[in-house]
């Protein structure tokens, strides 16, 4: 089975650190930022099968770098870590096309079964769109 | 004008002193919370590294000690909160007291770190070195901070230094706070009830823009140096 790699943005870098470090020693390939700056860059130069991103981060917040994200890579999955007090982001951020949205402190297998999750509907929504593809190529070819 | 907005009358509305506590507590209680996940998460790695000691995988001394020392990191910074967030709650004891100047700006700029940060501003404070003794209401005198600093935090350029100094000087105290002001300038928003905080404090403030930057003063007559 390939390797699952997941990208942390976090500004609570020994939070991050210790989440990546615990996905490392799973099996997992995870990587840290610690701004939503950090974490554009992040996704358009690698791919990741989840993103893990904190709602409050100084400068650009969660929301706003969920946005920009999906406007770099339209399928990637992204988990939102929420604070008490801000399920109201949390719903603004599936409207806003995140995965999920977990509440702080997090249970590391439920993060670790939404990683997973993820994973399987990245593969699903790239080959329901490979097969859109070559369905249309197929009409375009008159077959 | 309905008795919860009326700043005339003898006290603040309530909304604005709960407003006020709400604000710092909602802060620090989130700080916590990441130092309480943090701690969690490292608890979570200790765990892991049993399960793998009881495969036989011999455990690294350094290791250890880096988990110790990220916890250790993080119980002092949640110790810090915690002492300052208590000595917030003590502040409305009493409504007139005698007490250090230097000790409340202190307190009240560690309450708000966090809510610099999230603007990613730096607090930079100094403070005299020996005590400055006023008489006045504690909490009156936190809010007024407050409000200032979060006024100028409104308007304060991104990646900055906000400078907050304390001074004594003769029969009176000084704490003047100086941000470097993002776009351009205009009339500086005030509450209301900061000039009704300064009157119920004895004290004066002005506001001005000195170029680039907003500069907020406070004084405050003192009892002893």
């Amino acid at each position: 089975m390939a390797e699952l790699r997941v990208l942390i943005v976090d500004d609570e870098e020994d939070f991050a650190a210790t989440l990546a470090e615990r996905m490392n020693g799973r099996g997992l390939i995870a990587e840290t930022v610690s701004s939503g700056e950090e974490a554009l860059i992040a996704v358009s130069r690698a791919v990741y099968d989840a993103v893990v991103l904190d709602l409050a981060m100084p400068g650009m917040d969660g929301i706003e770098t969920l946005k920009r994200m999906l406007a770099i890579k339209p399928q990637l999955q992204v988990i939102l870590l929420t604070g008490r007090g801000t399920i109201e982001k949390g719903i603004e951020s599936i409207r806003s096309g995140a995965f999920e949205f977990l509440e702080k402190p997090i249970k590391f297998d439920t993060l670790l079964s939404k990683v997973n999750e993820a994973k399987s509907r990245a593969m699903a929504l790239t080959e329901e769109k490979t097969k859109d593809m070559i369905e249309e190529m197929l009409r375009r070819w008159g077959c | 004008m309905s008795p919860d907005t009326d700043t005339s009358h003898t006290d603040l509305p309530l909304h604005e002193g709960l407003a006020f506590t709400g604000a710092i507590t909602a802060s620090v209680t989130h700080e916590l919370n990441n130092i309480l996940g943090t701690i969690d998460q490292i608890a979570g790695l200790l765990e892991d590294l049993a399960f793998t000691a009881g495969q036989g995988e011999p455990i690294r001394p350094e290791m250890m000690n880096s988990y110790a020392e990220r916890i250790n990191t993080q119980t002092t910074r949640g110790m810090t909160l915690v002492r300052q967030l208590n000595a917030f709650a003590h502040s409305g004891d009493h409504p007139e007291t005698e007490f250090d100047l230097g000790n409340a700006v202190e307190n009240l700029t560690g309450l708000m770190r966090r809510l610099a940060g999230m603007q990613r501003i730096e607090l930079a404070v100094t403070l005299p070195d020996d005590p400055v003794i006023v008489r006045c209401n504690p909490f009156f005198l936190r809010h007024l901070l407050f409000l200032a600093l979060r006024g100028l935090l409104a308007s304060a350029r991104q990646k900055t230094t906000l400078e907050v100094a304390l001074v004594a000087r003769e029969e009176r105290a000084m704490i003047t706070l100086q941000a470097v002001r993002e776009g351009t300038p205009g009339p500086i928003p005030q509450p209301g009830h900061l000039a009704w905080l300064a009157s119920r404090l004895s004290g004066e403030y002005t506001e001005q823009l000195d170029g680039e930057n907003i500069v907020f003063c406070f004084s405050i007559p003192v009892l002893t140096r």
